[in-house]
């Protein structure tokens, strides 16, 4: 398709810029720039303003082979696998490194084109389906995964066969309040990592003035170690899109946005299979099962950032604007995509909402194990035998996860440690492995449960390294806007790879607290608030490595 | 006396604490803005007040009772109640750890007073908070433009320190939107699209992102052609003699010489403002082209010096057989934006009353 006809495409449809941009890269590979001229023009953003965002993406490429070129993922875990091997092998056809690509339950991911393959070696790279979680190994009552495993589940009869649509259906009956009520007394909190109670959150986009109104749905897992969207969204597709239909039932939106991260181009297809069935079906579009209520769903895929998954720079993301954080206040429920009322619900958030008001509160609360009320989807990567989600009721013990679900580490290892809420929770170990996995609990150990990402390290690892690519992650997803968050996670990756210059035990240790206290109290995100956890733990837990690491590079 | 509406509006005026002392505020206020007039000295880097808040630097962090993290004062609304310390220890503490992180990614923070107006801005932090003390040393951050020859704009991003207020002023002052931000985290830099120079740009040379830069990253190479020259700097204000907007400029000098241009920040009509005319051009002031004396072009073909008496004598004569010969239309005045308004009002008078034409023009209207 010419520039014309590209531009023509996407300009009145709602968030043109990243479905433009990725109009143009698909059609060449590569954003020339006149592609970025002619973008500037067509959305009448002005050109500077456009080079600058367009480069804050790590996945738009401005020259060739561009997105022929394999990106391999050296995330952590595929880092323990041989990524960067593995990126070595691949260097003659063009390969980079990506950070964490969300396919730790598998083997090492490469993005080439639109598709992404995984395999260990170049010879052995394979084109496969997002692994299926496994049955429940503690036999325990699910809530998203308990129908995923059903044949044809991803398919709209499949899904309408094994219940789904009940809840909307149940739903249209009733009035939006009803639905806000049901979510509230249900406890359901954002599953994405900040835990936010998602009625109180719809429940003020509902009355909050405004139109239109948009559910967005940040699907942008970019949290290394985190999967199990991916796996949500590829299995269960219609879950997620139902509960988003029935946020927007319940707030009075007509706008819906999946914000998807740029990684799971196979995912991209999927959903927009799915909603295309629901649309043709009666189920999205208007007058929806014959209510008279209103549901438009796009999806907008990312373009790597992972700042993105935070829902100020997601929302500017959509915009098209540069995808910085916003200043909080106001809040995306006032003030949201386009400044309209918007609720920003996690995957999995709004892929337990169908289960829960088809099943009621009181079900949903009582999955939970004690006072802990509903479950939580873990993805349980690195030295386990078992890696993968598992779909916990909050309050199990870590211990039993790794040990009794998972296999435990690799025969004649121990468990020397594991991160919390991907990375941003930093590390846990010795005596607080004893955790139970809910954020009472682990808040408690100085740490939070996030996302559910846990990455497993046995005592074969070097925790300094483990702290070193963690902390070079956030250094390379730093949007660059907060000086302690961009100067802070800087100082911190030359600090563990002995990159700085030579320092005393004593002033080592003393800059890192002191960038890490600064980064928490004054970051103007989460990115920079969470990052020093990551120093936090290293030194807490593994302090004689720590002394190693800095006698080997004196 | 006290009206009743005036105790009525007493009453409900907005209060909050201010490191212990009660003061009243107006809605939509920030922590900031308040924190300012009771000259709280809050340190700023990315700060200007006649942008949006921003939020990046993180020096104005200020503490909030009940929020548990301390809170940027610049992007905060005060509310009623609410209980705020403006400079605890701890608070203290962040700023001079933001200072130093500051210090280690720049090249040089001791940069010459005629880069701009805000250049001295991170020096002064650093001399206050004492922190030039060389921790948290690493790689730096920010490349300098070398190969942008543009003859007005420094642009030094070895001391660059990502607060964006050029890229900010340039849209949000100016409407250029000539720069902005490439990459991101520590790899940002300020660019034109495609990495161009300026004058590829959309750019007009207004100068506001040099006189806005805090660090003398961006700096005014006409002035600074004056770096070495002896004696201190005079500011003196004066007014644009360019066009009709009349912009507040401080002219600067070094004894009898003139070395360069600021905008007044409190200039009623430009607020900061200038264009790269009232900005950069006033080298014709001293110029040794200058002509201090009238010419008269001799039967010998060159250009002679002589007296005013002379010289006006014969424009006089030359205008009067254009005008006798041609008509009073044949004359056309164009009066010179560099000129005062008095003689732009003796232009116009002399061209009406002794031609009888209205061809009368200023070369600003253009």
């Amino acid at each position: 398709m010419s520039n014309e006809e590209l531009i023509a495409r996407w300009k009145d449809e709602p968030a043109p810029l990243l479905p433009l941009l990725h109009a143009f890269h698909n059609r060449d590979g590569w954003l020339s720039e006149e592609s970025i001229r002619a973008v500037s023009k067509g959305l009448k953003i002005p050109l500077a303003e456009l080079f600058g965002t367009v480069t804050f993406y790590h996945h738009f490429s401005r020259e060739e082979p561009g997105k022929s070129a394999p990106r391999v993922c050296t995330g952590n875990i595929c880092c323990l696998h041989g990524g960067n091997e593995l990126l070595e092998s691949l260097k003659s056809e063009g390969a980079t490194p990506m950070p964490c690509a969300g396919r730790c339950d598998d083997m090492i991911p490469v993005i080439i084109g639109d598709q992404a393959l995984v395999g260990l070696t170049k010879e052995t790279l394979v084109h496969r389906a997002t692994p299926m979680p496994v049955p429940n190994p503690g036999g325990v009552t699910e809530c998203v995964f308990s129908k995923i495993r059903e044949e044809g589940r991803a398919t709209l009869d499949g899904y309408r066969a094994t219940g789904g649509y009940a809840g909307l259906e149940k739903a249209v009956q009733g009035t939006p309040q009803d639905v806000i009520d049901i979510v509230t007394e249900s406890k359901l909190a954002g599953r994405g990592g900040a835990g936010f109670p998602t009625g109180v959150k719809w429940k003020a986009v509902a009355d909050a003035p405004g139109d239109p109104k948009c559910i967005v749905c940040n699907a942008d897992e970019g949290e290394p170690g985190c999967f199990k969207d991916r796996t949500l969204m590829d299995h269960d597709p219609f879950a997620m899109i139902e509960g988003m239909t029935l946020a927007a039932f319940a707030t009075g939106a007509p706008l819906g946005l999946i914000y998807l991260r740029y990684e799971y181009p196979e995912t991209e297809a999927i959903l927009e299979n799915a909603i295309e069935d629901a649309r043709a079906n009666g189920l999205l579009g208007e007058n929806i099962l014959g209510s008279g209520f209103t549901f438009h769903l796009y999806v907008r895929r990312g373009a790597g950032a992972y700042i993105c998954g935070e829902e100020g720079s997601l929302l500017n993301s959509l915009e098209g604007k540069h995808p910085f954080p916003r200043n909080k206040p106001p809040f995306p429920v006032t003030h949201g995509f386009n400044d309209k009322p918007t609720a920003v619900n996690n995957v999995e958030t709004l892929a337990s909402v169908p289960h829960i008001v088809a099943n009621g509160a009181q079900w949903y609360r009582d999955l939970g194990l004690g006072d802990h009320p509903g479950t939580k989807v873990i993805s349980l990567s690195g030295d386990v035998q078992r890696p993968g989600n598992y779909e916990v009721p909050f309050g199990l013990p870590l211990q039993t996860l790794i040990h009794e679900w998972a296999g435990g580490p690799p025969p004649g290892r121990t468990v020397q440690a594991v991160t919390m809420a991907g990375l941003s929770g930093g590390f846990l170990g010795g005596e607080n492995l004893d955790v139970t996995l809910d954020d009472p609990c682990i808040k408690s150990k100085g740490s939070f449960l996030g996302a559910g990402g846990i990455m497993v390290f046995d005592d074969s690892r070097n925790m300094v390294d483990a702290a070193h690519d963690a902390m070079e992650f956030y250094a390379h997803e730093s949007c660059g806007k907060c000086f302690p968050c961009r100067i802070g996670t800087q100082r911190m990756t030359e600090r563990l790879n002995g990159s700085s210059p030579k320092l005393s035990q004593e002033e080592w240790i003393a800059e890192i607290n002191d960038i890490g206290d600064t980064m928490k109290s004054t970051s103007a995100c989460g990115l920079g608030m969470a990052a020093p956890h990551v120093t936090e733990s290293l030194m807490r837990y593994f302090p004689e490595q720590v002394e190693a690491h800095l006698s080997d590079k004196a | 006396m006290i009206s009743d509406l005036d105790s009525q509006k007493t009453e409900k005026a907005l209060m909050l604490t201010l490191d212990g002392e009660q003061v009243a505020f107006e809605a939509g206020e920030t922590i900031y803005e308040i924190s300012e007039r009771h000259r709280r000295e809050v340190p700023t880097l990315c700060y200007d007040e006649r942008l949006e808040a921003f939020g990046a630097c993180r020096l104005c962090v200020v503490e909030v009772e009940g929020i548990r993290n301390p809170v940027a004062s610049c992007t905060t609304k005060a509310s009623e109640g609410m209980v705020i310390k403006t400079k605890t220890e701890a608070i203290e503490k962040h700023r001079k750890t933001l200072l130093e992180l500051v210090t280690s990614e720049n090249r040089n923070v001791d940069v010459n007073k005629l880069s701009g107006y805000a250049s001295q801005e991170l020096k002064i932090l650093v001399d206050r908070y004492d922190a030039g003390t060389g921790r948290f040393a690493g790689k730096k951050s920010g490349t300098s433009n070398e190969k942008d020859k543009n003859p007005f704009i420094l642009r030094d991003y070895d001391n660059c320190i990502s607060c964006y207020r050029c890229v900010r002023v340039c849209a949000e002052r100016e409407g250029d939107y000539a720069i902005n931000v490439m990459n991101r985290g520590f790899n940002t830099q300020i660019i034109t699209e495609f990495e161009n120079d300026l004058r590829d740009s959309e750019c007009t040379f207004c100068g506001q992102c040099v006189q806005t830069c805090p660090t003398g990253a961006l700096g005014d190479k006409k002035a600074l052609r004056d770096a070495d020259t002896e004696g201190e700097i005079k500011k003196t204000r004066t007014i644009c003699p360019y066009c009709g907007v009349g912009c507040s400029v401080d002219m600067m000098s070094k004894g009898d010489k003139i070395v360069g241009v600021q905008p007044a920040m409190d200039g009623p009509a430009n607020e900061g403002a200038l264009c790269i005319k009232g900005q950069f051009a006033f080298d014709f002031i001293q110029n040794a082209d200058r002509l201090k004396k009238p010419m008269i072009r001799r039967d010998d073909g060159e250009l002679h010096e002589c007296e005013w008496e002379e010289a006006l004598n014969f424009a006089a004569a030359g205008f009067a057989k254009v005008r006798d010969k041609f008509g009073r239309h044949s004359v056309y005045g164009i009066a010179s934006g560099r000129a005062p308004h008095e003689a732009a009002y003796t232009m116009q008078k002399y061209i009406r009353a002794t031609y009888g034409t209205n061809y009368i023009d200023n070369c600003s209207r253009a």
